[in-house]
């Protein structure tokens, strides 16, 4: 039985024998019959991507027609404060001082303090009404278009394991990000750009680093590409001091060296493949630069981004939110938007254990204004109606403050992220926490319900999407998730 | 294997009998309950989590979380537990009604007295685990042929000229070309010998450990930092790579070389257990403070050397009943319980490495630690006596009450100066209930005082009690001897032992300068009340003793003296990081996984479908470890040893006679020709497990040497069997090692602490490539610093693993971002430099020599016509870089032929 070699998927061979002998699964039942061990429970049969050696990212089919094509990303590192942000909770406000109920002496990083309100005023916003906090007073007025689940919850407490979670539905180090999943499965619109690109916080990486857009135990090529609107890829050009006349020589006698071998070994598709992959980098040469380029954005919107903000970490944020609209439009699959960087007491990102207020603040100062033009900016442009738009952060934080007085500490029994855009219905709110905003009480959900749903939204059965990796198909739900139906417009 | 045989005898259900009320009719009310509720999940058809409930047997036997029934223990049963609970994660029936207050008290009932259930009283738990999966089978014993070649069939294509030859055995072998000269000698070499001394030569070279240590390194996901969010560097990772490296050019046996990675310290090779604490693991900051997230951290880093013994030395999943039996395969939970107990004093550390110079300081160390506790024992007979080592004087003494302790200082090494401490200790005798304790402390209520400090020095009495050493904090007497100090305890206890330092900061930077203003003679009185005096220990020390018995004590207090001195440097050496072992600790079965919810309890042990062995829960450390790398050899050797050759078949061809080679289970592929596998698997075992021998069989075959080969023929079990070898891209490692070595940048070095191209941006996992790369930047890529998810801006694209999860294949993506790497690197640019340079050296000032003397470095073989012109006219506009840069470039190089 071979149907469970699928390491070699950019093989020609494999793909053209893929069509006829992809009934992996039929066979595998055939063989617990035989062995009549343990008993098979009845499980959904892998759907494998057919996958074009020659043209990798190509565009595949999803598993059922979908309204969202795309998918943008918008991680804020950190862990976001559900509590001061958008889950409103008047409880808070009377307990405000007290010491908890029921609570541990010690959460994540040490002893706890007393329950604290909200430090920003919340308001009602829009058609809703939906109480959202002047943290951020942007996004709050898109509060019409946005999707609400206040009910998450996390399986760890640390960031890394967190962020590691939610991206790759492991905790582990080494598992398959949502963006390597979504491209294995889907390809790309547009070859002459990455399939799935990831624009770190100017401020530097996240906490899991490249564990949020790696490719794990599938083929490298799914791996995200990072850059930023100030950072291009690496080695688009070539190092300076090489002559324009030297790369075209290099690029057409490899052409002509790799024509000679090719013709001893015919009907070789590897060598096809290494082929058009130098005549893909080259088209990837010519568009990322113009791509890059915002000079042509007219100061209208480069005010409305907030790009010439003096706060240059705004601004820059600014330029990324600009990128990743024009990555976006240019058929990017999935565009993975970071906001904040990695621990350093708060400074870089949003993990406030100690000065929520100036820490919290001035991170929201960063976020709000560009992120809330970029998501207009889609809206106006109709790149919405095939966009899926999803808002996250690896956990929130705790109602009590910390022994200090000043910060909120981790809390993975209770937190919010929301959605927008294609095949999400607009303007609702999902689930609750306790009324303290503590831990998620009604319509409890996990991040695999959350990352089941964000499949769903392209078009991708959760159960279906898997990869043999050690031992079993593996997905990125593990065994794990429902999709949240009630959130499908 | 022993197996515990559970039957139940009249005489211990008699007591329970008594003290529950009437019997019960199993029949009517226990029975029924069990069919109705229970049989449709647990019965005959479906076992679910494992578990039967229509047998008594089955009942005791359980499921994945240990016995469902303990008989005369309701409470502690887990069938209880699942019945009455309301956690849906646990509740039984799972869905439906739940069973009424009635049936819960009956089967409650049922349990205290005994479980009885008629006729079933003698059974016996299910007979052992056994499986009829090819993979647990014994290894065939007789054969239809007795070579490879036989095996597969005679050549039916031609043998691949000899360039393409040396070049694909070359870079398979050792990953790297050959050089010209090598591939010349082979062309013209008439010898019927020929390419047998090709191989003979690669397998005695040293980069053949390099080659393959790198595929061992990928299955259990080697690196050299910690991985996670802090993602610092793991001191002393690299003596376990080059202890790999080395291992394979010494062709150590296979068998040896499992068990000198679970269990070398035993047999004094301490790098080899580097194996064990390859995983990455977060640090004790990112695991935060919450105790259920401290164990469950534990728990994660034993399952990570399940991980790795499973998949590269087992082939098999054993990770998968973590939380439940093994869905597939004939593993149950209990099985990897006992694993994990056979690890579970491991602890991700470095520990001491005893290399052949150092084994004899460790095994001094040993010596010495052990002769100071003889000592300790011995000194112990004296009402009185002195330890004075390390910059530190310790009085034991037989316990005596006292609320005042002083020490009168009557002449110290200078005879101008007063003495000086840092600090002044006063010991609590151990008694029943009471651990020694240091009584003087300012923070247990310790007050003291003196005959004055030097103020001038800043010199203050409360110095001497508040822990702190060193110069900031040393009592320094204003005047000369005689000068004394005293301690005012908080209660009048025992003591023992009383202990002062002169500054243990200074003795340890330089023990010369300490001999200053130190105490050579003093006396020590105690008081129970305040004023009443007595001397504990005279000036002379002989507290009643007799000349003999101070002579005794002072041999003894010398040779004590003169060992502690020599601890300190006996105890630096290297180290290793290659796990620490500790007390291990006492597993149970978790249910779920979860450390919160413990089960049974288990010993270490093997697999039980492979005859595993079975310890006690308390064996000790390091038996169990040598138990499980003795089974690995010997009970388990069918499968180790399918595994080995397979992995080898896996990298000559391609693809592996198992296409799954970490994954033997019921998943995993079967072998597309198990004949042939099980004979090379007996081959190695007869060849005393050598590995090179197995290569050198397969890498001579005519299989292996045709320009292309597939085989392919009807099975009788199965449709078809098929394989074929045929050109595949060159690894990452091949690629920029080629590139070195055809420069003739290559740095040969071998070992060593990995070469770190990156720097860490801030404290976190922020590394970037260096601008300016460090000595030994060409060394090759396995001597380099593996720095988790770091990307170097060239090779991470080419299927460099993440070190994240086990490894048993690369992928070989083709991607654009590949392309733009190798077009456009900083790295490919230099070595295209210095391969222009190279051959303008070798091959003098004649283009067109040049260029073929570029075609052999890089291909083994001279340009032809076109490719010459062609090259000659680029050559001339942009530059022989711009050629070697297209050659680097090029389909054949970059492919294995």
């Amino acid at each position: 039985m071979n149907c469970t070699d699928h390491t070699k998927h950019l093989d020609r061979r494999s793909f053209l024998s893929n069509i006829a002998t992809s009934a992996g699964g039929i066979a595998l039942a055939q063989l617990l019959a035989r062995e009549g061990l343990f008993a098979a429970d009845e499980k959904p049969q892998p759907i494998r991507p057919n996958i074009d050696p020659g043209r990798p990212f190509g565009a595949r089919k999803p598993h059922f027609p979908a309204k969202a094509e795309q998918v943008l990303i918008i991680f804020c590192a950190g862990a976001v404060s559900h509590l001061d942000t958008w889950d409103y909770k008047p409880e808070l406000y009377k307990h405000h001082g007290k010491v908890p109920p029921n609570a541990p002496k010690v959460t994540f990083q040490g002893p706890i303090g007393n329950l604290a309100k909200p430090f920003w005023d919340f308001k009602p916003r829009g058609q809703s009404g939906k109480m959202i906090s002047d943290l951020v007073p942007h996004l709050a007025e898109l509060a019409d278009d946005m999707c609400f689940i206040h009910s998450l919850t996390a399986k760890n407490s640390a960031h890394t394991q967190a962020e590691n979670l939610l991206s790759t539905g492991f905790t582990f180090e080494g598992y398959p990000s949502l963006g390597a999943w979504t491209t294995y499965a889907l390809g790309t619109l547009n070859e002459n750009l990455p399939s799935f690109v990831a624009i770190a916080d100017p401020r530097g990486r996240p906490q899991a680093g490249p564990n949020n857009w790696g490719s794990g135990f599938l083929p490298a090529a799914f791996q995200g590409t990072a850059f930023s609107a100030d950072e291009p890829p690496q080695n688009l050009k070539t190092a300076m001091g090489v002559k324009e006349s030297a790369n075209k020589a290099t690029v057409d006698l490899l052409a002509k060296l790799n024509g000679e071998h090719l013709e001893k070994h015919p009907g070789n598709t590897d060598l096809t493949a290494r082929i058009s992959s130098y005549e893909l980098a080259g088209r990837m040469q010519s568009s990322i630069p113009g791509l890059m380029d915002i000079a042509g954005e007219n100061v209208k919107t480069l005010e409305a981004y907030g790009a010439t903000s003096s706060n240059v970490i705004k601004a820059e944020y600014a330029r990324n939110c600009l990128l990743a609209r024009r990555l976006l439009e240019q058929g990017v699959r999935v565009v993975q938007l970071f906001n904040g960087a990695y621990a350093s007491g708060g400074k870089l990102n949003w993990d406030s254990h100690a000065e929520i207020v100036s820490s919290h603040g001035a991170h929201a100062e960063i976020l709000d204004q560009p992120t809330a033009a970029l998501l207009r900016d889609l809206k106006q442009r109709g790149q919405l109606d095939k966009t899926l738009v999803v808002w996250c952060t690896e956990f929130g934080r705790m109602p009590f403050m910390q022994a200090n007085g000043t910060g909120r500490d981790h809390n993975i029994e209770g937190f919010t992220c929301w959605m927008m855009g294609a095949g999400v219905k607009p303007g609702i709110s999902i689930g609750s926490t306790d009324e303290l905003g503590w831990k998620a009480a009604e319509d409890v959900k996990t991040l695999y319900d959350f990352n089941a749903t964000i499949l769903h939204l392209l078009g991708l059965n959760h159960e279906r999407l898997t990869h043999y990796f050690n031992g079993t198909e593996r997905r990125l739900t593990d065994v794990h998730g429902h999709v949240i139906k009630d959130i499908l417009a | 294997m022993k197996h515990i045989l559970i039957f139940f005898t009249a005489l211990q259900l008699a007591p329970l009998a008594v003290s529950e009320t009437a019997a019960l009719d199993f029949h009517k009310e226990i029975l029924p309950v069990l069919e109705r509720r229970c049989f449709d999940c647990h019965g005959a058809d479906k076992q679910k989590s494992g578990l039967r409930v229509d047998s008594r047997a089955a009942l005791l036997k359980g499921g994945d979380f240990g016995a469902a029934i303990v008989p005369g223990d309701a409470a502690g049963s887990h069938l209880v537990e699942v019945i009455v609970s309301s956690d849906d994660d646990v509740k039984m029936p799972p869905k439906g009604e739940r069973l009424t207050i009635a049936e819960i008290e009956s089967l409650k009932k049922w349990i205290a007295q005994g479980a009885l259930w008629p006729g079933q009283m003698d059974a016996v738990a299910e007979a052992k685990i056994t499986s009829s999966h090819w993979s647990f089978q014994p290894l065939a014993k007789t054969f239809a042929h007795d070579s490879l070649d036989d095996f597969l069939g005679t050549a039916k294509t031609p043998e691949a000229d000899r360039r393409t030859l040396i070049r694909r055995v070359t870079l398979d072998l050792t990953g790297l070309p050959p050089t010209p000269e090598e591939v010349d000698a082979f062309v013209k070499d008439k010898d019927a010998r020929a390419y047998e001394k090709v191989v003979e030569r690669l397998l005695a070279s040293k980069h053949y450990g390099e080659r393959w240590a790198q595929h061992w390194l990928d299955v259990i996901r080697y690196a050299d930092t910690r991985g996670y969010e802090y993602n610092s560097l793991r001191e002393n990772t690299w003596p376990y790579r080059d202890w790999v490296i080395d291992a394979l050019n010494h062709d150590l046996p296979y068998d040896q070389f499992l068990f000198q990675q679970i269990a070398g310290d035993t047999v004094g090779v301490d790098p080899a257990t580097g194996f064990l604490v390859t995983a990455p693991l977060p640090t004790p900051p990112e695991i935060g403070q919450e105790p259920n997230a401290i164990k469950a951290a534990r728990f994660n880093a034993l399952d990570e050397i399940i991980q790795n013994v499973g998949a590269s030395m087992l082939g098999l999943t054993v990770g998968c009943a973590r939380c439940h039996n093994h869905k597939f395969d004939p593993i149950p939970s209990r099985d990897y319980y006992r694993m994990l107990s056979v690890f579970s004093g491991v602890q991700y550390e470095s520990r001491p490495w005893r290399t052949s110079d150092q084994k004899q300081r460790i095994d001094d160390l040993q010596k010495t630690e052990a002769r100071l506790a003889e000592l300790r024992k011995e000194l112990k007979k004296f009402p009185h006596w002195r330890d004075s080592g390390a910059g530190q004087y310790s009085d034991h003494f037989t316990p005596v009450k006292a609320k005042f302790v002083r020490l009168t200082v009557l002449a110290t090494d200078e005879v101008n100066n007063g003495p000086a401490f840092d600090e002044i200790e006063v010991w609590a005798a151990e008694a029943p209930g009471i651990a020694p304790l240091n009584v003087a402390l300012a923070g247990r209520g310790g007050k003291t005082t003196s005959s004055g400090a030097a103020k001038q020095l800043g010199s203050k009495d409360e110095f001497l009690n508040d822990r702190k050493t060193g110069k900031d904090s040393v009592w320094v007497a204003a005047k000369r001897p005689p000068v004394w100090i005293e301690v005012e305890l908080k209660d009048a206890l025992d003591i023992d032992r009383i202990t002062w330092s002169r500054d243990q900061d200074l003795f340890r930077q330089d023990p010369n300068r300490h001999k200053t203003r130190l105490s050579t003679a003093w006396r020590i009185d105690v008081a129970e009340h305040a004023g009443e005096w007595r001397t504990l220990i005279h000036e002379s020390r002989s507290n009643g003793l007799n000349v003999t018995a101070m002579n005794e004590r002072r041999y003894l207090e010398e040779e004590m003296e003169k060992l502690t001195a020599s601890l300190s440097t006996l105890k630096t050496g290297p180290e290793v990081f290659a796990g620490k072992f500790t007390e291990p600790q006492l597993i149970n079965i978790l249910m779920r996984g979860d450390p919160q919810q413990p089960r049974d309890p288990v010993g270490p042990g093997g697999l039980e479908v492979l005859h595993g062995f079975e310890l006690p829960a308390d064996a000790p450390e390091t038996e169990r470890r040598t138990a499980f790398a003795k089974w690995l050899s010997h009970e388990a050797a069918p499968l180790t040893a399918r595994v080995a050759v397979n992995r080898l078949w896996h990298h000559h061809f391609g693809s592996g006679l198992v296409s799954t080679p970490s994954d033997f289970g019921l998943v995993g592929a079967r072998p597309t020709y198990p004949e042939l596998l099980d004979w090379l698997a007996t081959q190695l075992i007869t060849d005393g497990w050598s590995l090179k021998k197995m290569h050198q069989r397969i890498v001579m075959s005519a299989a292996y040497r045709q320009s292309s080969f597939s085989f392919s023929r009807k099975h009788a079990a199965q449709v078809a069997t098929t394989f074929t070898r045929a050109p595949h891209r060159l690894d990452a490692e091949t690629i920029r090692d080629s590139m070195l070595a055809t420069s003739g940048q290559l740095d040969r070095k071998m070992g060593g602490n990995g070469v770190n191209l990156f720097t860490r941006k801030s404290s976190f996992a922020q590394w970037k490539p260096l601008n300016v790369p460090p000595t030994g930047a060409n060394r090759r890529m396995i001597y380099l610093a593996r720095i988790r998810g770091a990307d170097d801006g060239m090779f991470k694209t080419f299927d460099v693993p993440e070190c994240g999860q086990v490894k048993d294949k690369r992928s070989d993506s083709t991607t654009p971002l590949q392309a733009l790497n190798l077009l456009n690197g900083k790295f490919t640019l230099e070595q295209s430099a210095a391969l222009a340079q190279r051959i303008t050296t070798e091959a003098g000032a004649d283009l067109p020599k040049q260029i073929t003397r570029a075609f052999q470095l890089t291909l083994a073989r001279p340009p032809g016509e076109h490719e010459l012109t062609a090259c000659l006219a680029v050559a001339q506009s942009d530059g022989l870089e711009t050629v070697c840069r297209a050659l680097f470039n090029s389909n054949e190089f970059l492919f294995l032929p």
